[in-house]
């Protein structure tokens, strides 16, 4: 993921070296897609401390911690993702390349029905072990 | 797309105001992650270093609300700035968000 946007400034740099300034809505665009990146990963560093806080002790020991540290390490990468995704996208608006393509948003979805498979799973490890 | 939209008036108002409120937003997103680390100290056991993340959460928060302050007047302006993107708080934030999971997480989980 690093390499796109390292690669496209030695092609491009002879061709077209000048930089465009790109539609105003396209910039509010990707600043907005960019903070909301942003706030799903507060939502998941939330979701990790109320684990931690609010949720009580679960039928497997350490299980909440695991769940939690599972929640922050989703939120780290979501981050760095929506960060890294802003920059791309502001890259190749300036440049007139097409947009990057990414797996990101799958890799989340992948990342949550984890979550709720283990989470689904705690429940009824507790339901069944009273 | 650009090059159709030169002649017609464009929909500033909407724009400006969406983005504007998607910051006011991101602002209040940090103040919850705030509160919710305040509450176990609200039960006790409440040492001067348990409120670190909470302190750095709502001051990022207002932090936040003063950029989406700063937008909304640069937004407003008629004309716009030939240059509008917001690298600066974009990095503040992003970065911001990955100090906050931090320190929280040293403070909660280890």
């Amino acid at each position: 993921m690093a390499d796109n946007t390292t690669t496209p400034a030695g092609e491009q740099g002879a061709e077209s070296p000048a930089e465009i300034e790109p539609d105003y809505r396209f910039t509010l665009a990707n600043e907005r897609t960019f903070l909301a990146w942003q706030r799903t990963s507060l939502g998941l560093l939330a979701a990790a401390v109320a684990v931690v806080q609010l949720v009580p002790q679960l039928a497997v020991p350490g299980a909440r911690r695991v769940l939690a540290v599972g929640l922050a390490a989703l939120a780290i990468l979501t981050s760095g993702m929506g960060l890294l995704r802003w920059r791309q996208a502001d890259y190749a608006m300036r440049h007139g390349l097409p947009l990057p393509r990414h797996p990101t948003p799958g890799f989340l979805a992948v990342g949550l029905s984890l979550v709720g498979v283990i989470a689904l799973g705690l429940v009824i490890a507790k339901a069944v072990m009273g | 797309m650009s090059d159709t939209t030169t002649g017609d008036p464009p929909d500033r108002g909407l724009q400006a105001e969406r983005t504007t409120l998607t910051w006011t937003r991101t602002s209040f997103a940090f103040l919850v992650n705030g509160a919710l680390l305040m509450v176990k100290n609200l039960h006790g056991t409440a040492g001067p270093a348990a409120l670190i993340p909470a302190v750095l959460a709502a001051a990022v928060a207002l932090g936040t609300y003063v950029i989406a302050l700063q937008r909304q007047r640069t937004l407003g302006l008629s004309p716009l700035p030939t240059r509008i993107t917001p690298r600066r708080q974009v990095y503040i934030v992003g970065i911001a968000v990955l100090v906050l999971i931090a320190v929280t997480a040293v403070a909660q989980l280890l």
